[in-house]
């Protein structure tokens, strides 16, 4: 299981890559984030809402009240354009810290 | 031998509800979220073959307890909650203001023409400058107060269908422009202070052009305070308060 530090530093980066793919709502996104880290990042359900609404705040997310498939009323969030340049920035520090560690760790380098 | 009773779900679900209602820290939008994530945490929990009640429990084990969760979403925006309270106090002024503005036309030709029924023309209220352009049918016309107080009528509706055009994202220039104002607090003093000295400067000068100063300043004090000031500054107020998005939330989620 990954430390908390670890799961609050990437929860950024990680819900602006998954919206980046397309729009999603509270409950997709958390087991999304579950089945790409293979259970090993877990977030609090409840916790991610005030995330998201910073994110929100911050101009970098948007979000729309739509009915779903089951006829419920959901909330979606999507990126903005703020959001999409902000992930540009986020990926490239983040793939900054993955290459220096590989490195340190003999693995090999990953690019843009 | 007993028959089990059935879990009631819905019960439940509103007694949770309930729960999340009692923290004040969490505004109506949040609270419809999150009973959307726990009924969708329940339905995922069924679909792998739980029962109503143990699938509840793991969905509300999942979404948090509600203290907690209130304390998360104030350190996100500290002022949401009293943003929604002030928008309805400015929402209930501003319709209290309209009620007023429409009882007032409907009585002013009683009340203007008991105590200031000297001014028998609407042209009277301009200075004489102004008095040169105005078309024929307000220069000759007779009921200045009911005229006046109509003014005031088309204004709050105006300012009332603003509030409600940006509140459902129309107008957005309009409500970048509050954005700007809004968020700020030195550049709202600074904005206000600005828009107060050129109203005091445009009433100096309305002031000295007229041929009976005591008289129609009286006028165009209430002009500015009860039409202008009095309508636009809880209409703008109201219609910042409420973001976009909220106006898409559905009563149920």
């Amino acid at each position: 299981m990954l430390a908390k530090d670890m799961v609050a530093a990437s929860a950024k980066p990680l819900l602006l890559s998954i919206l980046a793919e397309g729009e999603s709502y509270g409950y997709e996104i958390i087991q999304r984030v579950r089945k790409l880290s293979g259970g090993e990042i877990e977030w609090s359900d409840g916790m991610l809402y005030p995330v998201l609404h910073r994110l929100e705040r911050d101009g970098l997310i948007d979000s729309e009240w739509k009915e779903a498939d089951t006829g419920r009323q959901r909330k979606y969030y999507f990126i903005s354009s703020a959001g999409k340049k902000v992930l540009k920035t986020e990926r490239q520090q983040w793939l900054t810290v993955h290459n220096t560690l590989g490195k340190l760790w003999k693995h090999q380098p990953v690019t843009i | 031998m007993e028959t089990p009773t059935r879990y009631d779900l819905n019960a439940a679900i509103e007694n949770w509800r309930a729960e999340l209602a009692a923290q004040p820290d969490l505004t109506a939008e949040v609270r419809r979220e999150l009973e959307t994530h726990l009924r969708d945490a329940i339905a995922g929990f069924q679909q792998h073959g739980l029962s109503d009640e143990e699938s509840f429990w793991l969905a509300r084990r999942r979404v948090g307890q509600p203290q907690p969760l209130a304390e998360e979403f104030v350190k996100v925006d500290p002022a949401a909650v009293w943003r929604e309270r002030v928008f309805w106090i400015m929402l209930g002024l501003l319709v209290l203001r309209f009620w007023n503005i429409l009882c007032s036309s409907f009585l002013s030709p009683f009340f203007f023409h008991a105590s200031l029924s000297h001014l028998s023309r609407f042209e009277d209220i301009f200075p004489q400058w102004v008095r040169y352009y105005l078309p024929d049918w307000i220069r000759d016309s007779a009921y200045t107060p009911a005229l006046f107080f109509v003014i005031g009528l088309i204004n709050s509706i105006l300012a009332l269908l603003a509030v409600y055009f940006i509140t459902r994202g129309k107008l957005q220039k309009a409500r970048l422009a509050m954005d700007f104002i809004f968020t700020n607090r030195v550049r709202f003093i600074l904005l206000t202070a600005l828009f107060a000295t050129l109203l005091a400067m445009a009433g100096h000068f309305i002031w000295n052009s007229l041929s009976e100063p005591q008289l129609h300043g009286r006028f165009f004090s209430v002009m500015f305070s009860n039409n202008f000031l009095g309508l636009l500054l809880p209409a703008s107020i109201a219609a910042w308060l409420m973001p976009t998005q909220n106006q898409k939330t559905p009563k149920h989620a």
